[in-house]
């Protein structure tokens, strides 16, 4: 982890004197978990994959005022969640949004594989925080001590509402044979 | 565990099977390095003063709407006034209108095992065991809910608790300024926009929290109370695993040792007051 954290340090402060080449290995890293966190907060691919895009551009804008030290990894995702709340905050002064909890996950001409199944599950059946912190955990690889501090959420809080979470996942993958 | 571990390894498989590529995206429209916004200046000295304002702020209390910190229990005036009226109802701080359920008022519950352990994924409650520096075993108990204190001519409505901290959490979207703030935290993005604030505030035994009668059915408010305990290594005995009760050991700690009394009073407005105990045990929050 520490090493982890390092790599990430060295990166953003490449990144922060032009270093193009940093930009493609932080993005190889962490687009995944970037992607899977906005999709959390949006539940739409398209606005997830918007919000990516803007994560990155955010980083590479923002690199000089990183702090090393202070945890690359949680600093960029921070950005994605705010990125993502801000994006759903527009959309709904605009009225493009829906209800959010009445959105439903958009489907594509991929025949859906049984994780894909279970992955729109955990946008459909979760709330948003449940969504995150399943997100962070199974994407991101952080523990609920790390989601905590990113979700601003008190740790008993994560956990549990992860547990939850984990426990109307397993209850429906159950339900639908796929476990 | 074993399920946790499949169910989240899917989520992650299926996430990295379907997230598009947009790295040409950024590369294409990374802006040059002049262009680059200049880093922002820190203004410690505004800060700073931004909170001793604060403190002084709070420490004076005794407006509506905020702790007084050195404030007395309020006690009750005799008789309460013709047509004043006073019921509560208190619920699960995430549950929907329809399924508000209320919570006994006076009568303490008498949890079995199983109930402890089918609960323990309720919502709006956590508990946290943890081992101190110094070898003690604490225990902390959160539980949240909320409480609706109906009636007529209510004006305010004071909270108190005998045991624990009682705590007033607001969540807000795109809005930063509460006096009711004590600890809090706001997040904005890089344009200094507020995106989400969360207020804590912590009252602990012999002290007080007043709200005006309209104020407590704010919907982004909820109320909790946190139970914290400690035990030595010895007494701490009990099997901790992670995710699940030992229900004869940890169950029962949390069944006798983390319950307390929430007191709510209600001042009318002929200025004649009414209190109604609140015990809340560890069950409270599961119904």
């Amino acid at each position: 982890v520490k090493d982890e954290k390092t790599l990430y340090d060295r990166l953003v402060t490449q990144m922060a004197a032009g270093d193009t080449q940093a930009l493609e290995a932080l993005y190889g890293a962490l687009h995944s978990a970037v992607y899977g966190l906005a999709l959390a907060i949006l539940k739409d691919r398209g606005d997830a994959e918007d919000v990516m895009q803007n994560t990155f551009l955010k980083v590479w804008e923002h690199a000089p005022q990183y702090q090393a030290g202070t945890d690359a990894k949680a600093w960029i995702l921070r950005i994605a969640r705010n990125l993502a709340y801000h994006h759903f905050r527009d959309q709904k002064q605009y009225g493009i949004l829906e209800e959010e909890e009445n959105r439903l996950p958009c489907r594509d001409e991929l025949t859906p594989s049984l994780d894909r199944i279970l992955l729109d599950s955990l946008l459909g059946t979760l709330d948003s925080c449940e969504r995150q912190i399943v997100m962070l955990y199974s994407v991101a690889g952080y523990s609920h001590k790390e989601i905590a501090v990113i979700v601003d959420r008190p740790y008993a809080t994560v956990r549990w509402k992860f547990r939850n979470a984990v426990k109307k996942l397993a209850k429906l993958a159950e339900r639908e044979g796929l476990l | 565990v074993k399920e946790t571990k499949k169910i989240t390894q899917a989520i992650r498989c299926a996430v990295e099977a379907e997230v598009p590529d947009v790295l040409p995206l950024v590369v294409r429209a990374l802006p040059l390095q002049k262009d680059r916004p200049p880093e922002r200046t820190r203004r410690p000295a505004l800060k700073y003063a931004v909170c001793l304002a604060a403190s002084l702020f709070f420490c004076l209390g005794g407006f509506l709407g905020i702790p007084s910190l050195f404030g007395q229990v309020l006690s009750s005036s005799g008789k309460i006034g013709d047509g004043n009226e006073f019921t509560m109802v208190a619920y699960a701080a995430e549950a929907p209108d329809a399924d508000k359920m209320e919570i006994a008022l006076s009568k303490k519950h008498t949890l079995t095992d199983d109930q402890i352990h089918d609960n323990w994924f309720a919502s709006g409650s956590g508990l946290v065991v943890q081992t101190l520096p110094d070898g003690q075993v604490e225990i902390e108990f959160e539980t949240t809910f909320n409480i609706d204190c109906v009636g007529t001519n209510i004006r305010y409505v004071t909270f108190t608790t005998s045991e624990g901290v009682f705590i007033r959490e607001q969540e807000l979207l795109n809005s930063a300024a509460d006096v009711h703030c004590i600890h809090g935290y706001t997040m904005t993005d890089f344009d200094g926009n507020v995106i989400q604030t969360h207020y804590y505030t912590h009252v602990p035994v012999g002290q007080q929290y007043t709200v005006s009668y309209a104020q407590q059915f704010d919907d982004t408010v909820s109320y909790g109370i946190r139970f914290t305990k400690q035990f030595s290594s010895e007494e701490a005995a009990w099997e901790w695993i992670d995710g699940s009760i030992d229900a004869g050991g940890l169950g029962a700690v949390i069944r006798e040792s983390l319950s307390g009394m929430i007191t709510i009073t209600a001042e009318f407005t002929d200025g004649t007051r009414d209190t109604r105990p609140l015990l809340l045990d560890a069950s409270d929050a599961y119904r």
